[in-house]
């Protein structure tokens, strides 16, 4: 998907085999025949579904506060859960919520670094849109302890521990509702949270009604699930 | 919940800020260098002056002449006759009621501190008791006869003259 601006949300279907190299040059390719217009130098935004950027439960131990020893521990905990070696993946972790860590493969930056180049943007933000979800009204409303976010080829269950920490897992390929429901529920008796502090968004690709506690970032996508 | 930022791209709007901040405290450092640059030539030029100056003194201190008073001793000496008591030697130059002894000569010479007393005696005989009578009331007998001339006649004119001499008596006025 690519949205310019105010303007539409250009969607291009690919097939999930495809190479991400074939799958951005066949958007770039829909932007043009949709008339979207990207000016060179414009900042370039891109969120990563929970397919390609699964969200990662990392344990980092007590009395590790440094921000890069955090960050060395999560890198190799991705690469152990993935089956990678630390080489070929990147990981990021939230500067001060430690348990939540998102990873992607490190061509795939290298492949969007180099088509935001070949557009003539700045690439400023590649971010997992799991991430960008907890940053919405919805999740951030007082009682709420969970989050599960659905998009099309993946789920993403995120749950605060009420400190400071989060729990997360990324459950990939499209989900059916009742297996869904029912690995969340487990997922949250496991933790011991409640049913009725747990929020659920849903993002799709064609347009939905304005949802106020949605995300902002592509506001019109987001519905409550 | 709170909400998680994760994002695999540095945020380089704090580049800026920490590119600005790190201007500023160059620029703040360079102004604090200039600044102490500033003061430390100042200082350095104060303290040369002051040990030209210094210099000068001492070389003009070692060309000055110290040119003596010439009133300086009289000055002195005049200090020192003021401090003098003579009420003490006029006293026994006045109480002296000895027949035969007249006083003819008062010398006081103020550099040595001494004072002379010149008698002229009928007799000889009489220097002795001018000694006593002089020294009476002192241990120390402070006036000494210093010396007896004999004066020849010469005293009354028509007079069978009799031997007339003359004692001069010297004393210390610090011991009187």
């Amino acid at each position: 998907m690519l949205k310019a601006g105010a303007g539409e949300t250009i969607v291009s279907r690919s097939p999930a085999t495809l190479p991400l190299e074939r799958v951005l040059a066949k958007l770039a390719d829909s932007a043009t025949a949709g008339n979207v217009v990207l000016k060179k130098g414009s900042r370039l935004r891109v969120s990563l579904s929970g397919a390609w950027c699964p969200a990662l439960a990392v344990t980092i131990p007590e009395g590790v506060t440094r921000w890069e020893e955090r960050r060395q521990i999560a890198l190799a905990s991705a690469a152990r859960d993935m089956g990678t070696d630390l080489g070929q993946i990147a990981c990021e972790i939230d500067a001060v919520a430690p348990g939540a860590a998102a990873a992607i493969a490190l061509p795939m930056r290298e492949e969007l670094e180099r088509w935001a180049m070949q557009l003539g943007c700045r690439l400023v933000s590649v971010a997992p849109l799991w991430a960008t979800a907890t940053q919405s009204k919805l999740s951030r409303q007082r009682g709420i302890q969970g989050l599960l976010v659905i998009e099309p080829d993946a789920a993403t269950l995120i749950a605060g521990d009420g400190k400071h920490g989060f729990k997360t897992t990324t459950l990939p390929g499209e989900q059916d509702a009742a297996t869904l429901y029912a690995h969340s529920q487990q997922w949250l008796q496991g933790l011991g949270l409640e049913d009725s502090g747990f929020a659920r968004l849903g993002f799709g690709l064609t347009a939905h009604p304005p949802m106020p506690t949605g995300p902002k970032p592509w506001a019109g996508h987001w519905y409550s699930a | 919940m709170k909400s998680l930022n994760i994002d695999f791209v540095a945020d380089k709007r704090w580049r800026g800020v920490w590119a600005a901040t790190a201007f500023c405290v160059l620029c703040l450092a360079g102004a604090v260098a200039l600044y102490w640059h500033r003061t430390d030539r100042v200082l350095r030029d104060i303290e040369s002056r002051t040990a030209t100056s210094q210099q000068q003194i001492t070389q003009l201190n070692a060309r000055r002449v110290i040119v003596a008073d010439p009133r300086q001793a009289s000055a002195e000496q005049a200090v020192q006759l003021l401090r003098q008591d003579l009420n003490k030697v006029f006293a026994s130059a006045e109480n002296l009621k000895e027949t035969g002894v007249r006083l003819r000569g008062l010398t006081l010479d103020g550099s040595a501190g001494a004072l002379r007393l010149e008698f002229e005696l009928d007799a000889m005989p009489t220097a002795s008791v001018v000694t006593a009578a002089l020294n009476g009331g002192y241990e120390n007998r402070p006036w000494q006869l210093e010396s007896v001339t004999g004066a020849g006649g010469g005293g009354q004119i028509g007079f069978t003259s009799a031997q007339v001499v003359r004692g001069l008596w010297i004393v210390q006025v610090s011991k009187l």
